[in-house]
């Protein structure tokens, strides 16, 4: 289930549904501009080339047109369009993978740390953010898309698990070793974090 | 909200927790007061927070991206509206109603099914090995599964194993090929050319093979290669190893190996960027590469030609200008006769006769 946060313009996904189920064209629309953006960003999570993953959501589109009665069974369209989209962007990447020639094998798996970030990171909350996201940016490929399945989209286990068409206990196991991945380099600083809320509270108290 | 519900919980579930999220993307106050009681309870619990936020802001900064806004998905909307009619237009052309494409690509896929799983069982076919030809004049790259690239020269025919995709790398040849060889260095898999009679191993190379004449001539440019002659009977069965810069010429009626150091390969290579270098070359070589690279038969009316040599380098795609260069060259007129050239002496002192 989707959390409520982000600012849903074209109505709920139940009524836009009920309105392409009843043979409104124009429901189709709705259901783009609601959904493109969010598939937009969880497609770049799973594969950074924007132009691949642009295409894949018009052709899903384009499919969903052309076979109106596709959606009538879905239960959960959330999970029903990210699904389409992580299996599509994947074989897709995959083609062009082939195509191309294999200059990305040359390229550094992620970067290697500053010792500026991480003197940065433990100034400030800010700084903190920004170092997490750099660690973000090195777990494991299908660590990071749980990871923003979860915390982004807020989606629960059960949902993951289904995009995945894994168990959700799975899912969950990842999402620990994840956070342990991200835990392990930020053990450090927590220390000095813990330290630093107990001197505020102090604080407060005294 | 209560209390009692956050008592054990987890980073990892708080962050998750709508109420929570709530308040770390929109705090009020009534949030506010909730979760300032919720860490004074403990500085355990006050890092929880501080932790769950900062996953929560950290997860929404590094995948928020750019949003566009409805006015340009609204326009994105018309190319997928767009392509839809294109497809449509497609298929009406293609005169197939959509119902019967159905059933033709069903009936298609369950006679593949049958004939698949029936090949499984009772072996119907053959195997079906990948090939690839070049015709007369015509040259081509061929990139292999393994990433291993093979440059095709006129007239030639390669032939790829059919237990490619297991890991045994064979290829057959007939005619010339220059090959660049990736290496396995994980698995040391082979990768085996056959000729004539003769096999040659690779482990990661790059060499030429040219079967055009009544022997296979093998020239080694980089790396290791080992001939190994399919002799009838063991004992005159041969067995070398090549080193760069060698070239290996092997004869199948004999059975014989003679192998040189040569100084430039150059020559010998050439013809796969598109033209042949000649160094001292008599006509009758020149013609030999006409008949390999063009499927020309020639002749030559005057024996006395034949001690003329040339240097120079010569197309392998345009026929005409190659001619027109040998003509130059050897100072002889090309004359067609039938399916035949025939090689006229032209004396010096009668220049350029049409």
């Amino acid at each position: 289930m989707s959390s409520h946060e982000k600012n849903h313009s074209e109505g709920s996904p139940e009524s836009l549904l009920a309105r392409i189920e009843a043979g409104d064209e124009g429901g189709y629309r709705d259901l783009y501009l609601h959904y493109y953006n969010r598939l937009m960003r969880y497609g770049c999570s799973v594969e950074p080339d924007r132009d691949l993953v642009h295409d894949v959501i018009q052709e899903l589109f384009v499919w969903l047109l052309e076979n109106g009665d596709q959606l009538r069974k879905v239960r959960n369209l959330d999970v029903y369009l990210f699904r389409c989209v992580k299996r599509n962007v994947a074989s897709a990447a995959r083609r062009e993978r082939r195509h191309r020639l294999k200059a990305q094998d040359f390229q550094v798996e992620g970067e290697e740390r500053s010792p500026e970030s991480r003197l940065i990171g433990e100034e400030s909350r800010q700084g903190r953010i920004a170092w997490l996201m750099q660690q973000l940016g090195q777990l494991p490929d299908h660590q990071r898309e749980v990871l923003f399945l979860r915390y982004f989209e807020n989606f629960s286990y059960e949902d993951i698990a289904e995009i995945f068409s894994v168990s959700s206990q799975v899912v969950r196991n990842t999402v620990f070793r994840a956070m342990k991945n991200l835990r392990r380099n930020t053990s450090r600083l927590e220390s000095i974090c813990i330290l630093g809320v107990t001197a505020w509270l102090a604080l407060l108290g005294g | 909200m209560d209390r009692d519900r956050y008592t054990d919980i987890s980073v990892e579930d708080l962050a998750a927790d709508a109420y929570f999220r709530d308040w770390v993307f929109r705090p009020t106050e009534t949030h506010d007061a909730f979760w300032s009681a919720f860490q004074e309870e403990s500085p355990d619990k006050a890092a929880l927070v501080a932790e769950a936020r900062d996953l929560v802001l950290a997860v929404r900064q590094y995948f928020e991206g750019e949003t566009l806004d409805a006015g340009t998905l609204n326009l994105q909307y018309e190319d997928v509206k767009k392509r839809v009619r294109r497809r449509r237009e497609v298929l009406a052309t293609a005169r197939v109603g959509r119902r019967r494409l159905f059933y033709l690509t069903a009936a298609a896929a369950a006679a593949l099914l049958i004939l698949y799983v029936g090949n499984l069982v009772f072996g119907w076919l053959p195997g079906y090995p990948t090939v690839y030809e070049t015709s007369f004049g015509e040259r081509r790259v061929i990139e292999l599964p393994d990433a291993s690239v093979v440059n095709l020269n006129a007239g030639s025919r390669l032939v790829l194993g059919k237990n490619w995709r297991r890991g045994d790398r064979e290829v057959w040849l007939e005619g010339e090929a220059y090959f660049s060889v990736e290496k396995k260095p994980a698995t040391r898999a082979k990768f085996t050319v056959h000729t004539r009679g003769l096999d040659i191993e690779v482990l990661g190379t790059q060499f030429n093979v040219n079967t055009k004449r009544a022997f296979t001539r093998v020239l080694l440019e980089e790396g290791k290669v080992r001939l190994l002659t399919r002799e009838e009977k063991p004992e005159q069965r041969k067995e070398l190893i090549m080193v760069p810069g060698e070239l290996a010429d092997y004869s199948p009626g004999t059975g014989r190996i003679d192998r040189r150091q040569i100084q430039k390969s150059e020559a010998y290579t050439s013809w796969k960027n598109g033209y042949l270098i000649y160094e001292k070359a008599t006509i009758e070589e020149v013609i030999d590469d006409i008949r390999s690279t063009y499927g020309q038969e020639v002749r030559v009316a005057d024996s006395v030609l034949l001690k003329r040599t040339i240097r120079g380098a010569l197309p392998t795609d345009d026929l005409d200008e190659f001619l027109h260069m040998v003509e130059t060259l050897f100072k002889v007129k090309a004359v067609r006769s039938g399916d035949h050239l025939i090689i006229l002496d032209k004396p010096d002192d009668h220049p350029a006769q049409e």
